[in-house]
């Protein structure tokens, strides 16, 4: 199908144009939806993050292998199912709820670290990774909607 | 920003292609011409065109045992869509509401 150029500029085609932005938005929101287990699994090695500093430091070493390794299997599961790659923390709505995830994440897993190594609160790391675990999965359909906001109304450009 | 038509964007698939582009890092070629109904031939051709243009950058990797084509927008490329999508609006200031 060979696409036509179209040099008129009424107000009209202007009209026809931005619909036809609307479409293409539309059609990315759909095909940007990560597999449905991709949350959860992210959610679940972000808050063995936290767990593992109560394991001895080789443990914690082979889980930042693991780790790595985890993430880089979504990257690919992600693009496979997509075909495209999206920056987690682009502007718009998008990048609050990156950077709040981040920040709430990074603090649980830094005060729960805290707790167990300066109070000897031994469970700390546990109960952190289980909230990490349930929020960054939570907040991973939190991003989903806040991009699907952004392509309806153009922000994030 | 200027708020004027850039024809290089123009094209209804070019003006998709770019809008799609700018929501995300980088897409394969595949999924672009999938989402747009085009052949390889007609969307190799709207590539080259933004392309050449410095709007978009063509990058050949190798993914699941298989060569990919991954498109992604240059910063300028944004610059233009943003433009080019302000002078849609500006235009659409006469347009009575459906």
């Amino acid at each position: 199908m060979e696409s036509k150029e179209v040099p008129v500029t009424r107000d009209e085609d202007a009209l026809r144009m931005l619909a036809e932005v609307e479409a293409a938005n539309a059609d990315l929101a759909e095909r940007a939806k990560a597999p449905i287990w991709y949350h959860s699994a992210l959610g679940l090695l972000m808050g063995g993050l936290a767990a593992i500093q109560a394991a001895p430091l080789p443990w914690q070493f082979a889980y930042f292998a693991l780790f790595g390794l985890g993430c880089w299997l979504l990257v690919k599961a992600y693009v496979r199912k997509t075909g495209m790659w999206i920056y987690g923390y682009r502007s718009g709505r998008t990048r609050i709820v990156a950077v709040g995830l981040a920040t709430l994440c990074g603090g649980l897993a830094a005060v729960s670290g805290w707790l167990f190594h300066m109070k000897h609160v031994t469970n700390a790391p546990f109960l952190a990774g289980a909230i990490i675990a349930v929020a960054a999965t939570a907040g991973g359909f939190v991003w989903e909607a806040a991009f699907r906001a952004d392509l309806r109304d153009g922000t994030g450009l | 920003m200027s708020a004027e038509l850039d024809p290089v964007i123009h094209a209804p698939n070019r003006l998709q292609m770019c809008c799609m582009l700018a929501q995300a890092d980088t897409i394969d070629f595949a999924t672009v011409r999938e989402a747009l109904d085009v052949s390889e031939s007609v969307l190799s051709k709207h590539v080259k065109t933004l392309e050449e243009a410095g709007y978009a950058k063509v990058r050949k990797a190798a993914s699941d045992g298989r060569q990919r084509t991954w498109l992604s927008l240059t910063p300028q490329g944004r610059k233009a869509l943003k433009g080019h999508l302000a002078a849609l609006k500006a235009m659409m200031a006469g347009v009575p509401e459906a």
